[in-house]
């Protein structure tokens, strides 16, 4: 677990009453306060429609949601927006909204090339970012060839080349066969960077997070460890959760492996 | 995923797909405009023509029936075309139609079969073509097979609750697909839009590839312009 107590450097993420409300006047996130730690990993669980891709994509300014929004003590405004993309890196739900260029290559190179590295960087932080996700050499592949885990683990590359400080993972294990989902699982268990991922899957929940945090109904409902939130049955079902699978049915816990 | 692509013999290694696509895409594109530019009743011209095309479509090694069945694509409008001008006009004009417009799509298969279409956008951005049409382009290539995949989906969607009924119902499913679809594009759209906001893109796109030219590549378009102003001039004199 990462010292997220009395750390004495800034926060990597801070949000201090952030509301968003949608165009229509539905209101999709109120007042959330939030503080994550550098290197923390904090999983967000709730039901769909909740806020959770809304906050997610609050984050990197995406949605400018009102309030204060900090990242590594770098505000989220529209003056500081390319630094704020550069610091929080994004990964999407549907791997088909993130490779949008045609090769891999191009795909992962996408990022650093709006960063401004030149040619030699570019093909060294591909390099790098592929390799991270166990895909070395894929490069010339078209990414449309691709298997579904394949597509996944490249939108990862695609935002780890650009060396982000933060993660943010939008249900990163739906729609992944049960060996892609642990492949992934692994790979965000080393990476070091300060990690906010949001899921539906319990296990992965509590394999992954530092703190847990619930949403629900666009509010932040409660947050901790993932062995107390996770584990107290008659509110994550009042919360339309439920226990983690890895834990057994009814009462009898184990302890958490990782 | 089993689309086919036009780029199936990019991956061939012959000394077509090896020349560097600049050279490549300004040769077929004189080509283009010789043949077109060609008075109609210059027989000789068309056949010399289609001698050259098929010498360059003999060193790419992409299979013959591949070529002829893939170029057949246009005679269905060529020959509307043609059919009509065949009323009112002499037979060389229904020749000059078929002909030209053959020949051209013969062409532009020696281009796009031998090389893929990325690197085919990257040459037409390197030759000054708007960085906006490329990137349109290339957004085509990446989600035309995203679509197929979806119309498919779709389409089995529809045939497991239809029980073979025919007629305007039919036609109105078929409604249904489209406009679905078109939603489906237009919100995948905004959310590719946010994807490449969220990596940092501000409005215009960057690329890294750079060409060189080679010897061979310099051969080729010493051989294919020559042969293709031999003709030409043979053909206005």
């Amino acid at each position: 677990m990462a010292g997220h107590k009395m750390s004495p450097v800034a926060p990597a993420i801070e949000l201090i009453d952030v509301s968003f409300t949608y165009p229509d006047g539905r209101v999709a996130l109120r007042d959330i306060n939030l503080s994550v730690a550098p290197g923390e990993t904090l999983v967000i669980v709730g039901p769909n429609g909740a806020g959770k891709s809304t906050l997610l994509m609050s984050l990197n300014g995406l949605n400018r949601a009102n309030g204060s929004l900090k990242i590594g003590g770098t505000a989220v405004t529209d003056h500081n927006l390319p630094e704020i993309r550069r610091l929080v890196g994004v990964v999407f739900q549907d791997p088909d909204d993130q490779l949008f260029m045609p090769t891999v290559f191009d795909d992962v190179a996408f990022g650093p090339l709006n960063m401004g590295l030149d040619v030699h960087e570019i093909r060294h932080s591909v390099e790098d970012a592929l390799g991270l996700v166990g895909l070395a050499g894929f490069q010339e592949r078209l990414s449309h060839h691709l298997s579904f885990g394949e597509k996944k683990l490249v939108s990862m590359a695609s935002v780890l080349a650009m060396n982000p400080k933060v993660l943010v993972m939008d249900e990163p294990t739906a729609n992944l066969d049960p060996r892609a989902k642990r492949h992934l699982l692994s790979i965000l268990g080393e990476l070091p960077q300060t990690k906010v991922i949001s899921t539906h899957d319990m296990n992965a929940a509590y394999v992954l997070a530092d703190r847990v945090a619930v949403i629900y109904q666009s509010e932040l409902v409660a947050i901790g460890p993932p062995a107390a939130i996770l584990t107290d049955e008659p509110r994550l079902l009042e919360y339309g959760l439920e226990l983690p699978t890895i834990l057994g049915t009814g009462r009898t816990w184990k302890t958490r492996e990782t | 995923m089993n689309s086919p692509s036009i780029d199936r013999f990019s991956h061939l290694d012959s000394p077509i797909n090896r020349l560097d696509p600049r050279v490549k895409t300004l040769c077929i594109l004189a080509f283009v405009l010789a043949v077109v530019l060609t008075p109609p009743d210059r027989y000789a011209a068309f056949f010399l023509y289609v001698v050259l095309i098929f010498s360059v479509i003999f060193l790419s090694e992409m299979p013959l029936s591949f070529v002829l069945k893939r170029s057949l694509i246009i005679v269905p409008f060529a020959l509307m075309i043609g059919l009509f001008n065949l009323f009112f006009r002499p037979f060389s004009v229904f020749f000059n139609i078929l002909a030209k417009s053959w020949l051209s799509v013969l062409a532009l298969i020696v281009l796009s079969g031998t090389t893929d279409f990325p690197t085919l956008l990257k040459a037409l951005e390197s030759l000054g073509v708007p960085k906006l049409l490329t990137t349109i382009l290339s957004f085509m290539y990446r989600y035309i097979f995203t679509l197929i995949d979806q119309v498919a989906k779709l389409e089995r969607a529809r045939v497991a609750r239809s029980y073979g009924r025919r007629g305007l119902i039919q036609l109105r499913a078929a409604g249904n697909i489209l406009g679905s679809l078109f939603i489906n594009t237009f919100e995948r759209g905004e959310r590719i839009y946010q994807a490449m906001l969220a990596r940092g893109y501000h409005g215009h796109a960057h690329t890294t590839r750079r060409f060189t030219l080679t010897r061979a590549d310099a051969a080729f378009a010493a051989y294919f312009t020559t042969a293709l102003a031999a003709i030409g001039w043979q053909a206005i004199r």
